[in-house]
Parts: C-alpha cells; sequence; structure tokens
C-alpha cells in the first residue's frame, strides 16, 4: 500500500512524521520530568511543612490542648477547609498511634487507634512504629496518595506523636495538565512552523525525482527527441541519475538517427542492386546485337543472308529484353518507349520485309529500348526516393539529406 | 482617630499597664477597655466603628484591650491596668468586689441570655448534654459561665462525674471556635454561648447549619461590662451614659445592630443570682 503512494505525497509526509515524531519526543520526556518535579517539590514542601509543624505542636501536645494542635494544623489549608480535604489531609498522632486530631476528624475520629482505620493505616502504623527520627516517605503504600510521616520530639528527643501528612495524587493533576496544555500548545506552534516548512522541503526534494519520473515514463511512447528534460545540476542521486537519463536520452536520439540512415542506405542498395540486375538482363542481349551489327556492317552488305541472320539476331536479343523492360516499366508505370516506337515504325499495312527497312526498324526500337532503360532506372530511383520521404524526419537536416538528388 | 493619634494612645495604654496604678490616677489618659469573647471580638473593623464612636461622646481616646482568655482580661481590670471590660457574668461574680458593674447588654429584650449545647448537625439523637456522654466535649473557657460552669452545673445537678463523664474535653478559649469545633467534628458536643451562637448563625450560617442547638439552658444574666474599682465616679457615670444612650443615637443603634443588642441597661447584680447558685453548687467561692 504505501510502495504505491507517490514520492510526491510520501517525501513531504515523512519529514512531517519525523518533525511531528520529533516534537513528541522532546514533549513527553519533558512532561514525565516535569511531572517527576512536581512530585519531588511536593514531597520537600511537605517534609518541611512536616517539620515546622513538628516544631508547632510541641507544646500543644505538652500541654494537651486539643483545639490548638486543631488550629496548627488546620493553618496550611485553604478556607473553606472540606474542598482542601478532598487533595490532602494532616493526622497528628500520639505517642501511642491514636489520632490526637486530625484536619479531617470525620475520617480520622480523635482518640481512635491509627492502625484500626483501615489497611492503609495499619502499615502506616506499623512503619511508624519503627521509625526513628528521621521523616519517612511513602510513595507506594496507598496508590492514590502520597504519605510522609514526621516525628514530633521533646526537646530531650522523646516522641511526642508524628504528624501524618497525605496528599491525594490527584493534587498533581492540574500542575500536570497545566504543564500539557503549555507543552500542548508550544508544540502546536512548532508544527504549525515546521509542518508547512517541511512539507514545501519534501516537495522540493521530490521534484527532481517527479521531473525523472516523468520522462522516464515517456520513453516507450514518446520519441526520444520529444521528450523535453533539463538535466539536474546537483551532485547527489537524483542529479546522476538525470544526468545518466540525459545521457540516455541523447543516445536514443542518436540511435533513431543512425537506424534512419540504415535504412536508407539499405534501401539505396536494393535499388542498386536491381539497377544492376536490369543492366545485367540487358548489356548480354545488347552485346549480341551490337556484335551482330557490327558483323553485319562489316560483311553482310553484300551478302543478303546476312541480313535475315542480323535481324534473326537482334529480335532474339530484343525479345529477351522485352519482359525486363516491361517488369521495370511497370514499377514506373510508363508504357515502354521503344513499343511506342515499334508501332510508330511499323507499316499500317503488308509489306515486305527488306534489309534496309528491317535494319532501320530495329535500330528505331533499340533506341526505343535504351530510352526506356534510361527513364524506368530514373522513375525507379525517383519512386524509391519518393517512398524514403515517407520515413525521412521533419527535420531540416534530414530532408535536405533526404532529398531525390540523393 | 488618626494613625498619629492611635499610636499615641498605644503608647499611653503601654505606660498605664506597666505603672503602679496610683500614678496615672492624675493624667487619664485614653480610656482601656479589655474585651472577651463574650462577643465576637475577632470582627476588627466593628471594634473601630464601635472605638471611634466612643471617643467621640467621651471626648478621650478609647483603645480596646484584646487578650486569649477571660482570666488575662479579669486579671487586667483586677490589676487595676485596665478601665473597663466586657467579662462573663462568672468572672464577675467571683471578682465583684473588685470590680464594678457598668452596664448590662439587653438581648432580645432582655439582659438575658442562655447556654446552648451543640452537636453536631449529623447527630440529630442527642437532647441534652446527659446524652454525650464518652464523647469528646468543647468548652469555651474555663472562665466561661455559658461555656463551662452552665454545663459543669447540669453535670452535676445529673450526679454525674465530672472529670470522666467525656472521654474527653478541651477548651477552645472562644465561643466562636466551640461552634468551629463541633462544626469541623472535632468534638462531638460543645457548650456555647447562646447569644453568640444566634449571632453567627445570622453573620456565618454556613457556619451553624454544620451544627445543631440540642438544648437550651436557664436564663442567665448577660455577660456584662465593669470597670476597675477605683475608676472615678465621673468617668463611670459618663462612660455608663454614652453605653445606655447607644440606643438612643442613630450611630449607636447602627453599632447595637452589628453587634446584635438591643441596647445596654445599667443592670444590677441580682441579674447574675443564677451564675452564683451554680458556683455555689459547684464549690466555686
Amino acid at each position: 500500500m504505501l510502495r504505491d503512494i507517490s514520492y510526491r505525497y510520501k517525501i513531504p509526509a515523512t519529514i512531517i512524521a519525523v518533525i511531528v515524531v520529533t516534537a513528541l519526543a522532546i514533549a513527553v520526556p519533558l512532561i514525565s520530568s516535569a511531572n517527576d518535579a512536581a512530585k519531588r517539590d511536593l514531597i520537600e514542601h511537605a517534609l518541611s511543612l512536616g517539620k515546622t509543624l513538628s516544631r508547632s505542636l510541641q507544646p500543644a501536645m505538652l500541654h494537651d490542648e486539643l483545639w490548638q494542635a486543631y488550629e496548627i494544623v488546620t493553618t496550611p489549608f485553604d478556607r473553606p477547609l472540606e474542598e482542601s480535604l478532598r487533595k490532602q489531609a494532616i493526622i497528628l498522632l500520639d505517642a501511642q498511634g491514636a489520632v490526637y486530631v486530625a484536619t479531617d476528624p470525620k475520617r480520622f475520629p480523635s482518640l481512635e487507634p491509627f492502625a484500626k482505620l483501615g489497611a492503609g493505616p495499619a502499615k502506616l502504623s506499623q512503619a511508624i512504629a519503627e521509625q526513628g527520627e528521621e521523616p519517612l516517605v511513602f510513595e507506594d503504600l496507598d496508590p492514590d496518595r502520597l504519605i510522609m510521616a514526621v516525628p514530633v520530639l521533646a526537646v530531650d528527643k522523646t516522641r511526642l506523636g508524628t504528624v501524618v501528612l497525605e496528599y491525594s495524587k490527584d493534587i498533581f493533576r492540574p500542575r500536570f495538565l497545566d504543564t500539557l496544555r503549555r507543552a500542548a500548545i508550544s508544540t502546536a506552534l512548532i508544527l504549525l512552523i515546521l509542518v508547512p516548512f517541511g512539507w514545501l522541503w519534501g516537495k522540493r526534494i521530490a521534484s527532481p525525482l517527479l521531473d525523472l519520473s516523468a520522462a522516464i515514463g515517456k520513453v516507450p511512447k514518446t520519441r526520444a527527441a520529444d521528450i523535453q528534460f533539463p538535466a539536474p545540476a546537483g551532485k547527489d542521486e537524483i542529479g546522476i541519475l538525470g544526468r545518466r537519463f540525459a545521457e540516455m536520452l541523447a543516445g536514443l536520439k542518436e540511435k533513431a538517427s543512425l537506424e534512419k540512415k540504415v535504412v536508407a542506405a539499405e534501401r539505396l542498395a536494393a535499388v542498386g542492386r536491381l539497377t544492376a540486375g536490369i543492366a545485367h538482363e540487358i548489356n548480354n542481349p545488347l552485346g549480341g546485337m551490337l556484335n551482330a551489327i557490327s558483323t553485319y556492317k562489316r560483311q553482310g552488305a553484300q551478302d543478303p543472308s546476312f541480313v535475315e541472320r542480323t535481324m534473326s539476331l537482334l529480335e532474339r536479343g530484343l525479345t529477351h529484353i522485352a519482359p525486363t523492360v516491361i517488369a521495370a516499366s511497370s514499377t514506373s508505370g510508363s508504357i515502354p518507349r521503344a513499343m511506342r516506337c515499334a508501332a510508330a515504325a511499323r507499316p499500317t499495312g503488308p509489306a515486305p520485309i527488306t534489309a534496309t527497312g528491317s535494319c532501320s526498324c530495329v535500330l528505331v526500337l533499340i533506341g526505343g529500348f535504351l530510352v526506356d532503360y534510361a527513364e524506368i532506372m530514373s522513375d525507379s530511383v525517383g519512386a524509391i526516393a519518393q517512398q524514403l520521404d515517407v520515413v525521412r524526419p521533419a527535420s531540416p537536416r534530414n530532408a535536405d539529406r533526404s532529398s531525390p538528388s540523393d | 482617630m488618626d494613625r498619629r493619634e492611635f499610636l499615641e494612645a498605644g503608647v499611653a495604654i503601654s505606660t498605664r499597664m506597666l505603672m503602679p496604678s496610683r500614678a496615672w490616677a492624675a493624667d487619664p489618659g485614653p480610656l482601656v477597655i479589655g474585651t472577651t469573647p463574650v462577643f465576637l471580638d475577632d470582627e476588627v473593623a466593628f471594634l473601630r466603628e464601635w472605638q471611634e464612636y466612643l471617643a467621640e461622646r467621651l471626648q478621650r481616646p478609647v483603645a480596646f484591650v484584646h487578650r486569649g482568655t477571660y482570666r488575662e482580661i479579669s486579671e487586667l481590670v483586677l490589676g487595676e491596668k485596665i478601665d473597663a471590660a466586657w467579662v462573663c457574668g462568672f468572672p464577675y461574680m467571683r471578682f465583684h468586689d473588685r470590680m464594678r458593674l457598668l452596664a448590662v447588654p439587653t438581648y432580645q429584650g432582655k439582659p438575658l441570655y442562655r447556654s446552648y449545647v451543640i452537636v453536631p448537625s449529623s447527630d440529630t439523637k442527642s437532647a441534652s448534654i446527659l446524652d454525650l456522654r464518652g464523647k469528646i466535649y468543647a468548652f469555651s473557657d474555663p472562665d466561661s459561665n455559658s461555656g463551662w460552669l452552665v454545663p459543669q452545673a447540669e453535670l452535676q445537678r445529673g450526679g454525674n462525674d465530672r472529670a470522666t463523664f467525656f472521654r474527653k474535653s478541651f477548651f477552645t478559649y472562644a465561643h466562636r471556635r466551640v461552634v468551629d469545633a463541633v462544626a469541623a467534628g472535632v468534638a462531638q458536643g460543645g457548650s456555647v454561648d447562646g447569644y453568640v451562637w444566634d449571632t453567627l448563625q445570622i453573620l456565618h450560617p454556613e457556619l451553624t447549619q454544620k451544627t445543631r442547638v440540642a438544648s437550651k439552658s436557664q436564663e442567665f444574666g448577660f455577660p456584662p461590662l465593669v470597670v476597675r474599682a477605683n475608676l472615678p465616679a465621673a468617668e463611670f457615670r459618663q462612660l455608663q451614659d454614652v453605653l445606655v444612650r447607644m440606643q438612643s443615637v442613630q450611630a449607636g443603634l447602627a453599632l447595637l445592630h452589628k453587634l446584635n443588642l438591643d441596647g445596654f441597661q445599667p443592670g444590677s447584680d441580682q441579674l447574675f443570682g443564677g451564675i452564683a447558685a451554680n458556683m455555689h453548687l459547684l464549690g466555686i467561692a
């Protein structure tokens, strides 16, 4: 599926995907880090608060001033108290592990043993019982709450009680959402700038490839001479490929030109072979006829029998030439001049054959045949040249080369 | 009173508190009045208005003094460190030979008030303090009639051991904080000045609606204003007159309205007979 998508879209989409993934890869760890930092800040803040409360609660616990202790533990809370209690609670335990006072007395009633208030408080009570003078942090004791325990110590380090600070992990949510919102806005702004830039950049990268692809796509259907492909200037792979294709295109053009020349040469050779064959078919009888005439001129004037023999030889020679001339004339489409001469020279009525008459008639026929021969050759060459014109390229250079004079 | 006058008054008060009582008899200086949580003395803006009102009528500076407990204010009066104080009827009856009754507020037409036993609104069954055995209980102040003497007398009359009746009890040192303690659930019951609870119901109903009045005591003399025993008679009469006339002056009436009181009257020790009876019941001299 992905392989069928054009690089016109694939490259920009890939760049955008890389930008988005990069932005997310940066944003997600930052958000996670911010969340961790928020948790660390809260723990530090809570421990600091716990230590302050511990010192403030010391006289109240020593003098058993429950209300004073309540006012101290509720001091850090915003009013109305009920809204704050959903997020955090402070429980002051006495030295025996019972609740002395808590910010949420309905959940943690005073004087109740803390360990009996649930599984979480039971685990916490056990940990507190083993606690030294250092504060404790419980991140995993309750899946929904972050708990810290700070001891309340008298001047002589006697343990008077424990301040338990309990924070809902939801307390991170507003800060986390705020961080998320800020990160989302920053990422969106970055993407707003980088995505169009990435798209244009991708298109620019894909452009030479698309041009090359379009040019290659034309190769089987369009003549190489009609394909316009400016070779790319770069030295990258597409540039190299483009230049190679441009060279290949030039080679195809040259090959096509050579093929035309070869076809023309082959046709000219065929004409040559044809005319040589015609000449051969005519020259032999013509040579015999010329010999017969020559013999007749030297010896036949005094011997009338030579006339008949000479004429017979000439007639045989002409009879031999006639099919060749007729076949050649069918190529040009003209009536053989020899036939027209013969028709013109032949007496209209019956006449005796005389030596003089027969000789002149034969000469006329020979002359006609020679003229026919010349015309036939000319017409044949013209017809071939005309056929060559059919395949002649339209360019002026080739037109000149394929002129009838060739 | 501008800032300069306020600072001068502060210096004068401090000086007078440090000096022997006889030394400032010749130079009365500002009239110093101590307040206790028998009323909502944490309403600072109101106190400033009342201070200005009194200063204007008395033609002398007036300063209010706050302390954390009733006992501290009582001791200031007894030690003649302050001129007057708004105290509870209980300390007045304990030290009535060393204090002079200046005026008694009138509330709902009478110079009387009640002590309320309040419980959380979720407690719909408790009908008296005797139903709160084994609970955590909030008292106002050990020198408060409504916030300590009345409930103690009630327990005593019921034949209960006051030391063990409650699982735990504590003092909040203010009636308002008793309401806070019961509303928050720190205590399952508490004793509070009925006038303070009624006034809170007007000013802060969101707080009082978390509590329920389980029972009301008999009527007792309203917490009075007293003066030191040696306050000159002219000053006594002038101050008493200003207080009693408040209900007939528009500005004074507005202040009384904010106090949720009808006015002041000279009063008499007979109003506090009920308190004396409870003291006698509990063996308090």
